[in-house]
């Protein structure tokens, strides 16, 4: 396969051949030294000559050469190899693999090609094999764990779960900090995973701004390069299919001691279900309709659950905790992966197509999602002139529900309460009027009538045109349009409670003894027995991006050692972004549409529109093959600022040396045998602050001049009154890009015959006048300031090391560790700002790592910490100020990949480990003991207690002492889901965690099997593994820290809404025809 | 080589066609081409000067009633928590932070944006003279509610831009006296307008009164009487004490001020077309657009305290502000009671603006009721004329029985009843019998001036009854003020003064508060 593509890189370059003088014809296979497999689109000339031909599929060529020539055979990746032609009509060549850091080409900004030898900057190839191994859905989930500083965050286990991507951390404090993803040289606007990821050839990670610094201001946090596969010579047809099985690996962690109630009578006895109290009166401590959990020890004896349905009668349950009930109530979800590729080609031209259809269930019940991907991309050459394109559509549908609510339902409900069963509002107990609770939804109502549909389309299609009239002159001109389409609905049926949920029916509770159901006294209708109007509310969303480009590209030697390659070229981008919305709004009946509103809802729209034009050069100097230096430089015509801002000059300068091949001796010893010292310093710029962090420019546009908005509520329908109000935000005419500034030093070596590889940079980015929008004193009138103010730095070591351990005829252990050190600072803001909120709980905080989570703590003493408690009560207090808890992206990732094959068979596995931060699940938190269930509550056995690592004010000294006997008051409701809940800082830990990402066994059938079937060319069989296990400290009792509420800056808190972190188990079979 | 030469000849020809695109790229957009992005198509950059109004008044209702006043309504005895939720430390323990009624603070700013932005658009000219005098008032009686709930604020610094973003904070008594003078200029400018032909009226886009300029020198009169009736029992801090009180309301009588019928209050044309079109209140506490009780309709209840007060003084009034529960009786719950048991159907719900509470209803900004009370008490205490303080009293419960849809009648049997809390004549301290009224009457209306009165006069001094029974509790009072929000405390931290971040709002007093014996 890998060959394969290299041919396909071979065609770009292709001069062509012109036969002549012929004297007679040689004949010949070239293999490879390692494997001994033919080599097909090798190069083979006649030395000192233009005269040539390539070998074919089976490695063979045939030339016509004169007589006491000398070939020259070369191919990318081999030492070249020269053969003086003797008598015979038969020469087979043998090549040898060469260094491959001498000789691996990368694909670099707008599809430029370079040696990596000459590259002063830091850049990592993975191959779509790597990336497929564990067949994921998105490229961003094969990348996780295999590059030193890339981090991939996969922020729920939903349907097409979304990835947050950066390189090197964060550089912009409310800006775009994600990779530009740039597709066979076109920028690519759709989510990673509108991409087929068998589709993919190889990627490109370039880390660092210096790789990225001719895109100008959009690539400033690194570009993700990918490369399609595109068709050989020979015709081939793959199919595969996949089946992944899904399921739930990890829930938080829930206490099974004590049952229903929720502080409607304070428990007197928690071994007993009530009591009669001084008043005669009996006061039951087990209340049937509650969803809290701090009522009466679980004893196994037959209760009431619920209210008493309409025919009065009550369903009866076993008071004890269902085992695995969180984990049982949730489906194993299953997705189909089918693919389909065909490639062919010839000489002169080739051809690639390929379909993939996944289908998808998620676990929560009644989540399903669909995407189809269709790809063609093909290329032509006629003589100094070429052409290619390619288009994909993608279209992903998804049809999900209330995740976060169904989660409530299940972490909310005792543990003895049977929801497993109550998937189905149509179970006798799941319908709003009867389902046990009186404060929810069963999770099969929320299933059954909260829909959030939607339907994506993406199209990205280009062409591109190549003209080389001389040898050293590439002229290339290239086009490209995507357009995004979606259509986003929300619908909630209406809800209509049954009459007998409205009268104030008796409530049955099991009497004192546990040995019947006594009829209370008290009565009332069910809480929540409110009648719903349906809902609906839809959107759709239009995103075009036109990128159209022209590089000239130039490539000489002169003198005799100095070489020569550069480009020049001029970029323009156009994005445009309509939004049309109709808010939700209450029908008056289905079907789900705005003709059926009962009120005139609220609608709105808004365009967006904005353009660039770029210019830009760069060039690289070698000296003999050891020496090189590479300059960029671009400036950017951006319409999304003003006149005086808009031209600002990115730049790049980055060089590096071949030590080993300056100083050959170093590889004498057979030890060492690559040695590069690279260097890089650049500026870059970004403006995607204004976009509010988004990548798409168009959303940057209009933020120069202030604007008003129709004030809430107008116009009032009924007077047609007009009202404005002035938009909170300070426009600022005078922005203009923040600037990031990178300096990356990197080694790079190559030991024994190239078995193992270790590259190591080292960098430092700083960003000045960082864009933001900063929050301001709201006393100006204003809440937020547009400005050029911030400054940050980032940090970082990186080290990557590959090695092959063992490598026999029959069996090869490689192994890759990569490990990536971050830290970053944030020096300033805005003067007299010393926080702006990033998004959810997180924080830039002046003198901080960027971002850190911010919440309310204890009152503590500021000199030792421990808390304060009330001498009296016992009881701590809640701060009144926010407090900054820690950062939330990792300090370190230690990435490990390993393959091992033998004979017909190949495992890989791939296991990274994340540390120095942390996570703050704020409503998971607050929902565990708030509804009882969490393991926190109950350590102290619901009884009071001494609140740990505490001191109070001693009042007859004025002095603080540890307190080791004042208890708190209560030790059950009064406590923990009122003042226990309301400290954020008790749902902050560690973020860390080893996970075991992906592991794969694949089985490559024996020739000799397929032979039988002559159409049949390979065929392979794989069971492969996601997220198969995962470990985290103690202190993290709630979920996988790598989830979050969404992909934005603020990344480090999660929530109900994400569902469960699951576990998926495929297997794969292909077949190649 | 026939061959070569026809390649060369489409190299000429094919060479044009990139160049041709390059060319078309770098030079073919057109003139402006990079300037689309100077019309906003979302958004105007200006809009006639009565949007600004008629938006600028909307969102004063909506500060006063969309939620901000939650917590004032349940520290003075209205409202409490139900009995089906888990009690929130925040309110049954007084743990305040600084995320505590941030609302009160931020709105109130934000508010205070768009009357200068009237301010600024009207300029000097002298036809848009009621504007600019509209904008003043309105502005001062924003800063007038910060001061109540804050003490210390930016006044001067505020609503301009600065490069460093800071703000720095005024005392209480000197925003109250440029605000006072403020409220003056704006009384000279509405009568000299007066003559004024070419003036130019908002009419319908003036949502509280329409563009009447009398109404608006009795509701600047009336702001004015309430600020300075705050000062009269305190010397100290800058509060102007019963004496200067007394001369600053030298020469105003009964008719400078909103009287019985002269409800100021704000209706842009209220309805339930969409919840942000309905009444604020009704919006928070009652139903939304689609006719769905509200979150907060299930979470505040009828608070035992006032229920007790109403029913303790045949107060028919009590239906007006809370429904009947389950069994038909009007019930409240003990302000952090910790019995689970009393659940809606046990707690009456709030009935928001009296007998047939609907999303219609006009916003109240000062009730005629309101304005009533504060001429019974300066008549009282003898600082204005034109009227009994006695008569006044009357005609102030009066407005409150009909601004609630019950009878004058019945307001009469009420205050001439044989009980001295009703019964101006009857009552030994009328300032005891008139604040207490006004605390009676301002149920849900103006939890603020209740707040304010407590603070100043420890009227009703029973309301220590309400503090919180939650078990743990230590505060002995109610806090005294609001915490700076979270806002001030990181984005302008450095002039944030000391103390009234916290628990220190217990203690940290509002300048015109005395020192009151066993209180404090």
């Amino acid at each position: 396969m890998k060959k394969l593509l290299l041919v396909s890189l071979c065609f770009l370059m292709l001069c062509i051949t012109q036969v002549f003088a012929q004297n007679r014809t040689v004949t010949g296979t070239v293999t490879a030294s390692d494997d001994g497999q033919p080599i097909p689109g090798v190069t083979v000339k006649l030395k000192g000559s233009s005269i040539g031909t390539q070998t074919s599929v089976a490695g063979k060529y045939t030339l016509s050469v004169p007589n006491g020539a000398t070939l020259v055979f070369t191919f990318v990746g081999y030492t070249p190899l020269e053969l003086p032609v003797g008598t015979s009509a038969v020469l087979n060549a043998k090549l040898v693999p060469a260094s491959k850091q001498l000789t691996e080409v990368v694909v670099t900004s707008f599809g430029i090609q370079r040696q990596a030898a000459s590259l002063g900057y830091s850049t990592t190839k993975v191959t779509g094999a790597d990336i497929n191994t564990a067949k994921p859905i998105s490229v961003a989930n094969g990348l996780t764990g295999k590059v030193s500083g890339l981090q991939v965050n996969t922020i729920n286990a939903g349907i097409f779960a979304p990835t947050r991507i950066t390189l090197r951390g964060n550089r912009s404090l409310t800006g775009n900090n994600q990779p530009l993803i740039v597709v066979d040289g076109s920028i690519y606007y759709s989510d990673i995973s509108t991409l087929n990821p068998e589709d993919v050839a190889s990627t490109d990670i370039l880390k660092g701004s210096s790789a990225s610094a001719v895109y100008g201001s959009d690539a400033s946090n690194g570009v993700i390069v990918i490369t399609t596969k595109h068709g050989a010579k020979q015709t081939s047809v793959t199919v595969s299919s996949t089946v992944d099985v899904e399921t739930v690996s990890y829930l938080p962690k829930e206490q099974d001691q004590f049952g229903s109630n929720g502080g409607e009578y304070p428990v007197g006895d928690f071994s007993k279900f009530g009591a009669f109290g001084a008043d005669g009166t009996y006061h039951a401590y087990y209340i049937p309709y509650e969803n809290q959990s701090y009522g009466p020890l679980y004893n196994g004896i037959s209760v009431p659950l619920g209210r008493p349905l309409a025919d009065g009668t009550v369903e009866m349950v076993n008071y004890s905790p269902i085992k695995n009930r969180n984990k049982d109530f949730y489906n194993t979800g299953i997705t189909t992966h089918q693919n389909f590729s065909y490639t062919g080609g010839d000489n002169t031209g080739s051809f690639y197509m390929s379909f993939q259809d996944i289908n998808s269930t998620g676990i929560t019940p009644g989540d399903k999602g669909h995407r189809d991907i269709l790809r063609i991309n093909g290329d032509k050459t006629y003589g100094i002139f070429s052409a290619s394109y390619s288009a994909t559509y993608t279209n992903e549908v998804k049809n999900t529900t209330n995740t976060g609510g169904v989660y409530d339902d299940l972490l909310e409900s005792p543990l003895f309460v049977p929801l497993a069963n109550l998937k189905d509002v149509n179970s006798t107990y799941g319908n709003p009027s009867s389902y046990y609770n009186d404060y929810y939804y069963s999770p099969g109502e929320i299933i059954a009538s909260q829909r959030y549909l939607s339907d994506e389309n993406h199209i990205n299609a280009n062409v591109a045109l190549n003209l080389k009239p001389w040898k050293w002159v590439t002229l290339s001109y290239r086009s490209s349009i995507e357009n995004i389409q979606t259509r986003y609905q929300y619908e909630q049926a209406a809800i209509t409670y049954a009459d007998y949920t409205q009268t104030a029916d008796t409530i049955v509770y099991a009497n004192p003894l546990g040995t019947g159901i006594v009829k209370a006294e008290d009565s009332g209708t069910k809480y929540s027995a409110t009648n719903q109007k349906g809902q609906y509310a839809m959107y759709n969303f239009g995103n075009m991006l036109f990128t159209s480009d022209f590089l000239a590209s130039f490539n000489t030697k002169f003198a005799k050692d100095f070489s020569f390659s550069g480009t020049a070229g001029v970029a323009y981008m156009y994005n445009r972004i309509t939004y049309d919305y109709v808010n939700a709004g209450a029908l008056i009946t289905t079907p789900y549409n705005v003709g059926n509103f009962s009120n005139a809802s609220s609608i709105g729209e808004s365009y967006y529109a904005a353009r660039k034009l770029g210019y830009f050069g760069e060039g690289t100097f070698g000296y003999k093959n050891y020496a090189y230096l590479h300059g960029s430089f671009r400036t950017d015509l951006d319409s999304r600022l003003s006149k005086a801002n808009r031209y600002i000059p990115y730049y790049d300068i980055d060089g590096s040396v071949v030590l080993s091949e300056i100083f050959k001796g170093i590889t004498d010893n057979g030890i060492l045998d690559f040695a590069k010292v690279r260097y890089a310093h650049s500026l870059t710029g970004n403006v995607s602050a204004l976009a509010g962090g988004s990548q798409y420019i168009a959303y940057g546009a209009y933020q120069t001049k202030p604007t008003l908005s129709a004030a809430s509520g107008f116009p009032f329908s009924s007077s047609g009154l007009a009202g404005y109000t002035l938009n909170t935000t300070i426009a600022n005419p005078d922005i203009k890009p923040e600037k990031v500034t990178e300096d990356e030093v990197g080694l790079d070596l190559g030991f024994l015959n190239d078995r193992i590889n270790l590259a190591a940079s080292y960098y430092r980015s700083t960003t000045k006048d960082g864009i933001v929008y900063a929050s301001i004193s709201s006393t100006s009138g204003y809440n937020t300031a547009l400005v050029n103010a911030a400054n940050s730095e980032n940090h970082g070591l990186e080290l990557d090391l590959k090695g092959t351990i063992l490598k026999k005829t029959n069996f090869s252990w490689m192994m890759g560790i990569n490990w990536t050190h971050q830290t970053s600072k944030v020096n300033s803001i805005v003067s007299g700002v010393n926080a702006l909120n990033v998004g959810n709980n997180s924080y830039a905080v002046v003198g901080s790592s960027y971002p850190q989570i911010e919440a309310y703590d204890w009152t503590r003493d500021p000199a030792n910490g421990k808390v304060i408690v009330d001498a009296n009560t016992g009881l701590p207090t809640r701060a009144s100020t926010l407090s900054v808890l820690g950062q939330t992206n990792p300090k370190d990732i230690l990435g490990l990949t390993t393959t091992v094959k033998y004979k017909a068979f190949t495992f890989s596995a791939t296991v990274d480990y994340r540390a120095g931060h942390v996570i703050y699940a704020s409503d998971l938190g607050t929902t565990l003991d708030h509804s009882g269930n969490s393991i926190t509550s109950v350590v102290a056995g619901r009884q009071r207690f001494v609140f740990p690592n505490s001191e109070y004010l001693d009042a007859s000294t004025g002095k603080y002492v540890a307190n080791s006997n004042v208890e708190v008051q209560d030790g059950n409701y009064q406590f923990w889901p009122t003042l226990y809940q309301s400290v954020g800082a008790n749902y902050v830990f560690s973020a860390a965690a080893w996970k075991l990402r992906e592991a794969a066994i694949t089985f490559q059938f024996p020739k000799q099997w397929i032979d039988e079937v002559k159409f049949i060319k390979g065929a392979s069989f794989a069971v492969t593994g996601r997220n198969l296990l995962m470990f985290v400290p103690s202190t993290n009792k709630f979920t996988d820290p790598e989830f979050s509420n969404d992909t934005g800056n603020g990344v480090g808190t999660t929530g109900l809404g994400q569902a469960p972190p699951t576990r998926i188990i495929s297997g794969t079979l292909s077949v190649t025809l | 080589m026939k061959n070569i030469k026809l390649i060369k000849r489409k190299v000429s020809t094919l060479i044009l066609i990139p160049v041709l695109i390059a060319l078309t790229v770098a030079t073919g957009c057109k003139k402006g081409a990079f300037d689309i992005n100077n019309n906003n198509p979302n958004k105007p950059t200006t809009v006639q000067t009565n949007y600004i109004l008629s938006a600028a008044l909307t969102s004063t209702a909506n500060l006063m009633y969309n939620g901000n006043e939650d917590i004032l309504d349940n520290w003075i005895g209205y409202w409490t928590q139900s009995g089906a939720y888990t009690a929130s430390n925040t309110y049954v323990l007084y743990q305040l932070t600084s995320g505590t009624g941030s609302g009160n603070w931020d709105g109130a700013y934000n508010n205070l944006s768009n009357y200068n932005n009237l301010l600024n658009t009207v300029g000097t000219d002298g036809n848009l003279g009621t504007y600019r005098a509209i904008g003043m008032i309105m502005e001062s009686f924003v800063f007038q509610r910060i001061v109540d709930l804050y003490n210390s604020a930016p006044y001067s610094s505020a609503l301009k831009l600065n490069a460093q973003y800071s703000y720095t904070y005024d005392s209480g008594s000197a925003i109250y006296k440029s605000c006072i003078s403020k409220i003056d200029s704006a009384v000279a400018i509405l009568k000299s307008g007066a003559t004024n032909i070419n003036l130019v009226n908002p009419a319908g886009y003036d949502v509280m009164f329409s563009g009447h300029t009398d109404q608006w020198i009795k509701f600047a009169n009336t702001l004015k009487l309430k600020m300075l009736l705050r000062q009269t029992q305190s010397t100290e801090n800058g509060s102007l004490g019963d004496a200067a009180v007394k001369s600053a309301l030298a020469g105003y009588t009964t008719s400078d001020f909103l009287g019985a019928g002269e409800d100021a209050s704000v209706n842009p044309g209220y309805s339930t077309a969409s919840n942000s079109q309905e009444n604020p209140l009704y919006a928070d506490v009652v139903k939304d657009a689609t006719g769905t009780v509200t979150g907060d309709e299930k979470y505040y209840r009828a608070n035992a305290y006032a229920v007790k007060f109403y029913k303790t003084h045949n107060d028919i009034r009590d239906s007006a502000f809370y429904l009947v529960n389950g069994d038909g009786e009007i019930r409240g719950r003990v302000y952090g009671s910790t019995d689970g048991s009393e659940a809606n159907s046990v707690i009456s719900a709030l009935a928001a603006y009296g007998m047939n509470p609907s999303a219609t209803e006009d916003a109240p900004i000062i009730p005629a009721f309101e304005s009533l009370f504060l001429q019974a008490e300066a008549l009282q205490r003898g600082y204005i004329t034109g009227a009994t303080a006695g008569a006044t009293y009357n005609s102030a419960v009066a407005e409150s029985f009909r601004i609630l849809g019950l009878s004058a009648a019945a307001a009469g049997v009420y205050t001439s009843q044989n009980d001295a809390t009703t019964n101006f004549a009857m009552a030994s301290d009328k300032i005891t019998l008139i604040i207490t009224q006004k605390w009676a009457a301002c149920n849900t209306f103006d939890p603020l001036e209740s707040y304010s009165d407590w603070r100043r006069l420890n009227i009703p001094a029973s309301i220590i009854d309400n503090l919180s029974i939650y078990p743990g509790n230590q505060a002995t009072h109610i806090p005294y003020r609001l915490p700076y929000p979270t806002s001030e405390l990181n984005f302008n931290r450095a002039n944030v003064p000391d103390g009234g971040t916290g628990t220190e709002s217990l203690t940290s007093k509002i300048f015109w508060m005395p020192t009151i014996t066993g209180r404090d």
